[in-house]
């Protein structure tokens, strides 16, 4: 029988599933010790093929052991298991004679197979050795077990005194390994000044690094080095004695001080120990594939983990190993086969691991379409090559930035909100176990010599975050079938999970294994890394060609931070709508809305997210719907009010932060538009915006068909703030006029201000940040350059009159102010200014996107810190590169639109590291990730319209109207 | 016609037993007088050969049990001696074959085998009359379908008939102790186990003297010595074999005065 067979009866339940148990026990026989075995059964088996006679394993097991491995600390290099009983049957009193025997430390082996099968198609599940045997019950044989960790659960330390000759002989040396620094010397003999630092003075070394030396209350002093672990001093010391040492025994040179060199020196006389596992016999000790001679440890000492530590008397070996791992952000455990094996969990890289999926196995928990995807067994080998892609930086200060190095503490660390996933999950616990963990990764930056080997890590794995963006550990626990019996601690492991796509096709990698074989099950803990923000390249696209999509379902990842958050950009460019993406949050259960089938997107994440539907060429409507809070509220579009039928009407920006909703529109080309807020949106006339929440209480909405002003002029645009308590509209007269609250309880009945008229010119993007300043990218039109500004609240009152706190001029920009964006990161640290008409020679239709970052000294965006253009070879010179911008939250990612690249074909580009760049950086050839598709409309403009999801792991791109068709792509 | 019997005595369990040939390591012929399903008695050929018993005094018999056995094709023999020694022959059945009841069912589910029970079936011998006997042999002759001479359970003994039958609504029913589980996808998982029969027999009417044979078999048997019970003895078809078994009481339960009769129920689990 095949392995793969094997495996697919595992997965058939209706099988007789036969757990046999082997138990070796030793007796005497001739004089000498000799081995026997028991069997034993949970149902009647027949052992036909046992030589010379078949044998009849004894259906007495009431119940097998449980098995359970796990890594835990906070590096995972605590290594520790349980073996449960062997319950069997005794009522009859037929195995009382197993409590005389000499059973300690044998081997029983736990075999899995068919009722029908011969012996040689059963497999082994796992090896245990036997602790004792005791009548628990009148009816019944408790065998209590361990796994071969049994056998290292004794004591090691020096083998000298301090005080040698001496009949007391209390006071014993240390057995010293590795680098130590500072080791306290103790006095031995005190009228030759002699000191005692080791047990033994073998392995001490020279180091061009660290050389040894001996030191009185940190002052070097002359010494003799005996060679025996002691040294001499020349003259009386005055305090204590401390020495550096390298420490390595044997013929080892200096180099092998590594974790991995520990492990090879517990085993032998040293410490007395033949294997740290099961034993196979010489040079098999260390082996990760049973009956296979490599020899000895295989690792690349230079890229080990360095330790040094100092083993006092009376040190248990079990809680040794596991310190020396998590010294060594490795671990170290016992097979299911009883060998020893040692590897390391790498949440932060575990795609650097190169793992290729396996045979796909049905996982039978849950339902058919869940996979779990094994290692190939190739990564056994490169798991014991730890600390593998760890590379020496020289100076980690300087690569670090300010901000990154104030984050990499613990207490930075604690910022990690737990209850942002807690929620989500609360009333499902039985489906999921999440449990945040700190990462292991910062850990190391806070000690050890060999920190640094860290750094550049950290410098590429922090480069780009903010504090609320740290990456955190996640654990899951599933429950699977037996069939999974194979998986060892440090697989790695895919789930794929349609309920929760949230764990879809990550990576994973196992702490945790708890076999049961009585009940088929194997639970699993799988640690893995989640990434506050997507990785900078790899975007597919999901959908494409939007008029022939019913609706499709986006995954928008939970936030780190319990905002809800819905952001929809409609910049209503000429013939395109706009995209927009939602990445909001609510309870789970929350029903599904009914599905437009004329959507462009369909938004309705799996975990019960609020949905809204984009509508094609028409407005969008949506607001909360009082009745059922839980839902947003949309209307058909299209719908021929009396005032004609709404057909081009653009909603210009929508936002709903927090809970508020904000919208707006234009009538387009029904009758002159008359904004009327006045006017709900489902009344006579035609729909123009609403703001709709209690700010006093997010769970009460006010009705957002009875919007709270009057505002009857064509407002072509507005812009919400980023903490929902205020907005700006912006009429097509020209006016920019604020709203905000009155207090906490209401919206102003009138606007608060008319701030801003600009006249005949354009204003082509706009931005309100947090309420207390306003950005517009204004075009004068009339041909000249056209300015960023922006408008402050100066009295945190509000908008009080036109006051324009400065503006500066981006360079370059353009003459008509068409096909211009600006776009501020969340955190309202990037600005971002898209200039598509630069007035320079050969540049003009190029198009560029420039970068500001704000001067924290100053407060002002100032200075630009990058200017993003588009290689011309890819794009074609007039592409119209920064028509369309959208940053992500943390200002890191940006996507851009050029619409008119190849000829009017359009593309947008997915730009990373934002915060990374400076100076001008040609697009393709440095930075960015290519969003191109071929249509049939030659002007398609693909790319008039961009947006992008909160953390940028979903971009939306837009075609005008001549193709009318929208991407969503997705990492 | 005959009514439900029970043979609470089985003669067999306290016999001397030798074999004719020697059978294989660790499944000696004193595995047949063990109710573990997995002890078992196996020769190490299909050679006609015996396994004989002797006791310490006379006892009576009439009935004679084979279980789980593997002598399908092969026939079996029962002989009684008044002696000890084998020597005074009683009774002698003449070598009858092993499938002692006719195949019979309906199984006809497409692969050609319409009584799949048909190789787990006892083997019955009722002797139609109470001999008295000091030892005895089996032998095993004829050509069986396995490749051994095997059996789990022997049973020889004299079976008490009750003299009013249970009620209508005597139950024959199984247990099994597979483990199930319905997922969290909807799957009914199950992890396989064994499978037993289970009898319930409401004696609506018993009588004075069955009253005091039943507190003997109560208080003789309790609920840990098995015992051969048949629902319709000597019926000869699967009706008989469906209905019999070696068993334990699954509970004791009182015998109820009624005005002038007895009333109990028997709750019988197969081994």
């Amino acid at each position: 029988m095949t392995d793969a067979e094997f495996r697919a009866w595992l997965t058939r339940d209706n099988e007789h599933r036969v757990v046999l148990a082997r138990m070796s026990y030793q007796y005497e026989s001739g004089g000498a010790p000799a081995t026997g075995i028991l069997y034993f059964s949970n149902l009647p088996y027949i052992d036909e093929d046992g030589d010379p006679d078949p044998i009849a394993y004894l259906s007495a097991i009431k119940s097998t052991p449980q098995y359970s491995r796990s890594l835990s600390g906070e590096r995972l290099g605590g290594y520790s298991s349980s073996v449960g009983a062997l319950e069997l049957d005794n009522a009859d009193g037929a195995l009382d004679y197993m409590l005389a025997l000499p059973i300690d430390g044998s081997e029983i082996t736990f075999l899995c197979g068919g009722i029908d099968w011969p012996i040689a198609d059963f497999r082994s599940m796992f090896v245990a050795l036997t602790v004792k045997i005791i009548a628990a019950a009148w009816d019944r044989i408790t065998v209590t077990l361990r796994d071969t960790s049994l056998l290292l659960d004794k004591s090691v330390g020096g083998e000298s005194s301090i005080d040698d000759g001496s009949p007391a002989v209390d006071n014993w040396r240390a057995a010293n390994f590795g680098l130590l620094h500072q080791l306290e010397c103790k006095l031995v003999d005190q009228s030759t000044l002699t000191y005692a630092h080791s047990d033994t003075g073998d392995g001490i070394a020279y180091s061009p690094d660290f050389e040894q030396t001996v030191r009185d209350r940190g002052y070097p002093i002359l010494y003799t080095d005996n060679g025996d672990g002691t040294i001499s001093l020349d003259v009386t010391p005055d305090g204590e004695i401390t020495t550096d040492l390298l420490m390595v025994e044997g013929t080892n040179p200096p180099g092998y001080r590594a974790v991995s060199d520990a492990m090879q020196w517990l085993v032998g006389t040293r410490c007395g120990l033949t294997a740290l596992g099961k034993y196979y016999g010489p040079d098999d000790t260390y082996d990760l594939r049973p009956n296979t001679d490599i020899g000895a440890w295989s690792l690349d000492g230079g890229q080990d983990y360095l330790i040094g530590i100092s083993i006092q008397n009376k040190t248990n070996v079990e809680q040794l190993l596991n310190d020396l791992c998590d010294t060594g952000i490795c671990f170290r455990a016992i097979r299911r086969d009883g060998m020893f094996t040692f590897g390391r969990i790498r949440p932060n890289d575990i795609a650097s691991l190169g793992v290729a999926s396996q045979a796909t196995i049905r996982e039978d928990d849950l339902d058919d379409n869940i996979r779990i995807e094994h290692a190939t067994p190739t990564y056994y080998r490169l798991q014991a090559q730890m600390n593998t892609n760890w590379r020496i930086i020289s100076n980690p200060a300087t690569a670090l930035l300010p901000e990154e190095l104030a984050i990499l503490t613990r207490d930075g660390l604690t910022q990690i909100q737990a209850d942002a996933i807690g929620v989500t999950y609360a009333d499902k616990p039985e489906l999921y176990n999440l449990t945040l963990v700190q990462s292991p990764l910062i850990e190391t930056l806070l000690s050890g010599d060999d920190e640094f080997y860290d750094a550049e890590y950290l410098v590429q794995w922090m480069e780009v975050r903010r504090s609320t963006f740290l990456p955190w550990m996640e654990t899951v626990t599933v429950t699977v079938g037996l069939e999974y019996f194979e998986l060892e601690l440090g697989n790695v492991v895919t789930l794929e999970v349609p309920r929760f796509d949230f764990d879809a096709g990550e990576l994973t990698q196992v702490i945790g294994i708890d076999i049961n074989l009585m009940n088929a099950k194997i639970t699993l803990r799988l640690m893995h890394r989640r990434l506050a923000a997507p990785p900078p390249e790899g975007w597919v696209r999901e959908v494409e060609d939007a008029d022939n999509i019913a609706g499709f379902s986006l995954q928008v990842p939970r936030p780190l931070i319990p905002i809800v958050e819905l952001d929809l950009v409609f910049p209503g460019v000429v013939g395109g709508i706009g995209v927009g993406l939602l990445p909001i949050v609510t309870p789970y259960g929350s029903p599904p809305p009914p599905i437009n089938p004329l959507s462009v997107a369909y938004v309705a994440p799996i975990l019960g997210e609020r949905v809204a539907t984009l509508v094609p060429r028409t407005y969008v409507r949506m607001a909360r719907d009082n009745a059922d809070p839980d839902y947003l509220w949309y209307s058909e579009p299209g719908i021929d009010d009396g005032l004609g039928t709404a057909i081009g009407g653009n909603i210009i920006k929508l936002e709903m932060i927090g809970y508020t909703l904000v919208g707006g529109g234009v009538d387009l080309p029904g009758p002159a538009g008359t904004f009327d807020m006045t006017n709900d949106l489902g009344g006579a006339t035609h729909d123009k915006g609403c703001v709709s929440r209690d700010p006093l209480d997010l769970n009460t909405y006010l009705d957002p068909f009875a919007p709270f002003s009057n505002e009857s002029r064509t407002v072509i645009g507005v812009a919400m703030s980023a903490n929902g308590f205020m907005y700006a509209t912006f009429g097509g007269d020209g006016d920019i006029t604020v709203w905000c609250q009155m207090g906490w309880g209401s919206w102003a009945t009138a606007p608060q201000s008319v701030l801003f008229n600009v006249g005949s010119n354009v204003i082509s993007g706009r931005w309100l940040s947090d309420g207390t300043q306003l950005f517009l990218n204004v075009d004068s039109g009339g041909g000249n350059t056209g300015v960023v500004c922006i408008i402050p609240d100066d009295t945190g009152t509000g908008f009080t009159g036109v006051s324009i706190d400065y503006s500066f001029g981006v360079s370059g920009a353009g003459t008509t102010g068409t096909h211009q964006d600006i776009w501020l990161s969340h955190d309202g640290l990037v600005l971002a200014v898209g200039v598509t008409l630069e007035i320079s020679a050969g540049l003009y239709g190029q198009g560029s996107v420039v970068l500001f970052k704000r001067n924290d000294t100053t407060d002002d965006f100032a200075l630009s810190f990058a200017r993003i253009r588009p290689n011309l070879s890819v794009s074609g010179a007039t592409g119209l590169f920064g028509s369309a911008i959208c940053l992500s939250e943390d200002g890191n990612y940006m996507v851009v639109g050029e619409p008119f690249a190849n000829g009017g074909i359009g593309k947008a580009w997915g730009i990373p590291n934002v915060l990374l760049l400076s100076g001008t950086t040609n697009l393709v050839t440095s930075v960015g990730y290519e969003f191109t598709h071929t249509y049939v409309a030659a002007d398609a403009a693909y790319g008039i319209s961009v947006a992008c999801s909160s953390l940028a792991d979903k971009v939306a791109i837009q075609t005008s109207s001549a193709e009318d068709t929208m991407d969503i792509w997705s990492l | 016609m005959p009514r439900l019997r029970i043979i609470p005595l089985n003669h067999h369990d306290y016999a001397t037993l030798t074999t004719s040939a020697a059978s294989v390591t660790d499944f000696g012929i004193e595995h047949t007088q063990s109710s573990i399903r997995d002890h078992l008695w196996r020769t190490t050929s299909t050679a006609t050969q015996s396994f004989s018993g002797s006791l310490t005094a006379d006892r009576e018999a009439n009935s004679f049990s084979l279980f789980r056995h593997t002598a399908h094709g092969g026939d079996i023999q029962l002989e009684l001696y008044s002696d000890d020694s084998f020597t005074t022959n009683v009774y002698d059945s003449t070598a009858l074959a092993a499938s002692c009841f006719p195949a019979s069912g309906i199984y006809d589910w497409g692969d050609f085998n319409n009584d799949p029970q048909l190789p787990n079936a006892p083997y019955q011998l009722w002797l139609g009359a109470d001999y008295t006997f000091r030892s005895y042999r089996v032998s095993f002759s004829g050509t069986p379908t396995a490749a051994y001479w095997q059996a789990s359970r022997a049973c020889l003994g004299k079976a008490f008939e009750f003299t009013i039958n249970p009620n209508y609504g005597a139950s024959l029913g199984f247990a099994t102790n597979t483990d199930r589980n319905r997922s969290r996808g909807g799957s009914l998982r199950t992890n396989r186990g064994e499978i037993w029969r289970t009898f319930k027999f409401d004696l609506g009417w018993v009588d004075e003297l069955d009253r005091e044979t039943l507190v003997d078999l109560f208080a003789t048997l309790g609920t840990g010595v098995d015992f051969m019970v048949s629902m319709y003895p000597e019926d000869t078809t699967r009706k008989e074999r469906d209905n019999m078994m070696m068993g334990k009481f699954a509970s004791l339960n009182s015998i109820q005065q009624q005005i002038s009769w007895m009333q109990s129920t028997l709750q019988i689990e197969e081994n």
